[in-house]
């Protein structure tokens, strides 16, 4: 007997950058040729990809440069998810902060969770910190909208049926910010194709936005220490931030250390290709796809001992895990690259876990799973 | 008396301040060995002499702030009752000493005036941080205004806490795991990790007697319905559970309700230190499953007793065991995990030796190495 090929919707925050969500929201719709419904959409600014597919803009208009006054939008954005009735198809895929919010209608419902929302949730005090430093009543103003903002967030995702995580980690936010632990783990994939091994370089690699959770003063403060190794930076600043300005005021004083800022993807693939090393720095990241963009073009990454980034490194086999972020640690692990001996071929063999194929029978049967 | 300036550890004037002692043993097991490896004198807000001594430490100088022994029930607990002790922390003075460690989220109030200080962090306070949703949705399911009262403390108690830390000069953890809490909540990354002080060489291995050993707490956040629920489905398997809990609380009732149903688990509420090192050394592998566990000591006594330990996959529990060598780090779904896990114990083939050698990495003797460092650079 067969069964008529299920009708399913994708509902993502926004379609407006080439992120990593982007890139994984994207892949779920080819493969289950889902109908895309997001809140904004840019063709020109996100994976070319997307033109491929009906795509749904919801809730269109301006977006802001400006975290806070973004945040205003994203809240508008939420309560279009919340009314938005998607009964024709037979399962609904949620990928979003603010996507889920589409739980309330449509019971049907499959989260793959990239996160629970980070302002809200596990970098409330890093970010209340940051705009606390810049400007006290900003700080004020950002827990007042906390306050306000948790219990919606909290009910709506009461509606959440089935929960995907991307990792481990994110797993076990979703346990302690919502108290579910029913959620299965489903690692995510990348495009393999997409990065080539090559001939390792005389520079360090570190790919990330430029913001202050990715900690770019500690790599420019190794990089400081090490005036014999360089350093390329490749990120793309998401807002035009005044942290950025100054990140990049003190690259132009160091002569070891170049900004590349975007890359295209042909850029970037090349610049992985020939690296001797990523390094990788950010705060209590989800999984991170660097780290796998790395080891898919055969090269380690260093990167600091926390949360996702454990889940994708091998410590000592495909990269480095550095205790507490403090220069003198990296240092040290820059200092003795060498002898550590890392292996094109490990690094590549660990890649393939984390390959779109492999990504997708574990998503089949997370769908599987959920009766779908 | 005056005091020299010192920048030496052996002739040092240290102080330990501590929130309670009231000898349920966790305070007293820090406390106590602390004072008399640095001959320091120690300040806490209420002392229950009688019962600390009970426990067979050496008694250091104690210096009670607040009159009145303290019993462990819910008027001793209250709001009110806390507040004098911040206050008393908050006033006291210790410049006659080179140097002040202050433990546990009370005794951090004393940083204001004692610029001197080593923080050694059990964890920032579990309520308003990493486990205040869970406490929230606990208290919902009591009621809305119970939980109402809750968020409005903890937005009250948040920037207290926030400034007390403000205070501290020096952070010591007592494991990564807290150290990356430290750094989300209060935004320090430049701290030392001194894992808990634990007397590895007072359990024995001996030879197993075929039942699984878990030692906890009997509160929701330990998990004990998981435990059971495995044990039900593996009736042949025995299970002993030692620990306390609050008294009367429905949780600990519905505990032992079911238990009372079960044939195959045995609870033992009281147990002296003595027996604890015997049940340890004769059970067959040890059993945890707290939620999100600050570091765990349970894990490093069951392998200095030579016994290997299954826990969930979490924070804390990932530092001491080691995977597959030390005992079984276990992920999602816990509880068909825990089932099979348990099932095909014998197959898994844990030595004794291993565990004992893993022990030893939490030993006396490297707690000290690492807190006569973190010391040192107080005085520097």
């Amino acid at each position: 007997m067969s069964k008529a090929k299920p009708r399913v919707a994708l509902v993502h925050d926004r379609l407006c950058n080439r992120g990593g969500g982007e890139m994984i929201a994207l892949a779920m719709a080819k493969h289950f040729q889902a109908d895309v419904f997001t809140a904004k959409y840019k063709p020109e600014n996100t994976f070319d990809y997307a033109q491929k597919l009906n795509v749904t803009e919801i809730s269109p208009g301006k977006t802001y440069s400006s975290e806070v006054k973004d945040i205003f939008v994203r809240m508008k954005d939420a309560l279009k998810f919340a009314a938005l009735d998607l009964k024709e198809y037979d399962f609904v895929i949620l990928s979003g902060t603010y996507a889920f919010f589409a739980a309330k209608k449509n019971p049907n419902n499959l989260l793959y969770c990239h996160s629970p929302n980070r302002f809200v949730y596990d970098l409330y005090y890093p970010y209340r910190r940051e705009f606390s430093q810049s400007n006290f009543l900003k700080g004020v103003a950002f827990s007042a909208w906390k306050n306000f903002w948790e219990p919606i967030d909290q009910a709506h995702f009461r509606k959440v049926k089935n929960i995907v995580t991307n990792s481990r980690n994110v797993g076990l936010r979703v346990q302690r910010y919502y108290g579910r632990d029913d959620y299965r783990v489903v690692h995510t994939g990348i495009d393999l194709e997409a990065f080539k091994a090559g001939k390792s370089g005389d520079y360090f690699l570190s790919v990330q936005r430029a913001m202050p959770s990715k900690r770019l003063d500690l790599q420019l403060d190794v990089f400081e220490e090490l005036p014999g190794e360089n350093l390329k930076i490749v990120g793309q600043a998401l807002y035009g931030t005044k942290y950025q300005q100054r990140i990049m005021k003190r690259v132009e004083k160091m002569n070891n250390v170049e900004w590349i800022g975007a890359a295209s993807d042909a850029e970037l693939k090349d610049l992985y290709a020939h690296c001797k090393a990523v390094i990788q720095t950010p705060m209590f990241e989800d999984l991170g796809a660097v780290p796998i963009e790395a080891m898919a073009s055969g090269k380690p990454c260093i990167a600091v001992n926390e949360e996702g980034m454990q889940e994708s490194i091998v410590h000592g086999v495909t990269g480095l895990l550095v205790d507490q972020p403090h220069k003198a640690n990296f240092v040290r692990a820059l200092k003795d690259f060498d002898s550590f001996g890392f292996k094109e071929k490990n690094c590549l063999e660990r890649a393939k876990y984390f390959s779109e194929g492999e990504f997708f029978k574990r998503m089949d049967a997370a769908v599987k799973a959920a009766g779908f | 008396m005056l005091s020299l300036a010192s920048n030496s550890l052996s002739d040092a004037r240290i102080a330990i301040v501590h929130d309670r002692l009231t000898g349920l043993g966790g305070g007293e097991l820090f406390v106590f060995p602390l004072a008399k490896h640095y001959n320091a004198d120690v300040f806490t807000a209420r002392y229950d002499r009688e019962k600390a001594l009970k426990l067979g430490f050496e008694e250091p100088n104690v210096n009670a702030l607040l009159k009145g022994s303290p019993t462990e029930d819910a008027a001793a607990q209250s709001g009110v009752k806390r507040m004098q002790e911040a206050l008393a922390f908050s006033r006291l003075d210790l410049s006659d000493y080179d140097a002040v460690v202050l433990s546990g989220n009370w005794a951090v109030f004393s940083a204001r005036k004692n610029k001197d200080n080593l923080w050694y962090c059990h964890t920032p306070t579990r309520s308003i941080y990493d486990l205040h949703y869970f406490y929230l949705q606990q208290l919902r399911e009591k009621s809305m205004a119970s939980a109402a009262l809750f968020k409005a403390w903890s937005y009250l108690w948040t920037p207290i806490d926030q400034r007390n830390f403000s205070n501290v000069n020096k952070v010591a953890v007592n494991s990564r795991n807290v150290g990356l809490r430290v750094q989300r909540y209060y935004g320090r990354d430049d701290y030392s990790v001194i894992n808990p002080l634990i007397f590895t060489e007072s359990f024995k291995p001996s030879k197993p007697k075929g039942y699984y050993l878990s030692v906890t707490r009997i509160t929701p956040m330990k998990r004990l319905d998981l435990q059971l629920d495995v044990f039900e489905e593996l009736p042949k398997e025995e299970l002993v559970i030692v620990g306390t809990g609050d008294k009367g609380s429905s949780y600990q009732k519905r505990f032992q309700e079911r238990v009372k149903k079960m044939h195959n688990v045995t609870w033992l509420e009281n147990v002296s230190q003595r027996e604890l090192i015997d049940l340890y050394a004769h059970c067959k592998a040890v059993i945890q499953t707290p939620m999100f566990e600050d570091f765990g000591r349970v894990p490093v006594e069951a392998n200095a007793s030579g016994k290997a330990c299954l826990a969930v996959n979490e924070e804390g529990m990932t530092e001491s065991i080691v995977h597959g060598k030390t005992g079984l780090l276990i992920e999602q779904p816990y509880r068909e995990n825990f089932t099979k896990a348990i099932k095909n114990f014998d197959s898994l083939g844990f030595k004794e030796k291993d565990c004992v050698e893993n022990a030893k990495r939490f030993s006396e003797k490297e707690f000290f190495k690492k807190f006569d460092a973190a010391l040192s650079s107080v005085l520097a």
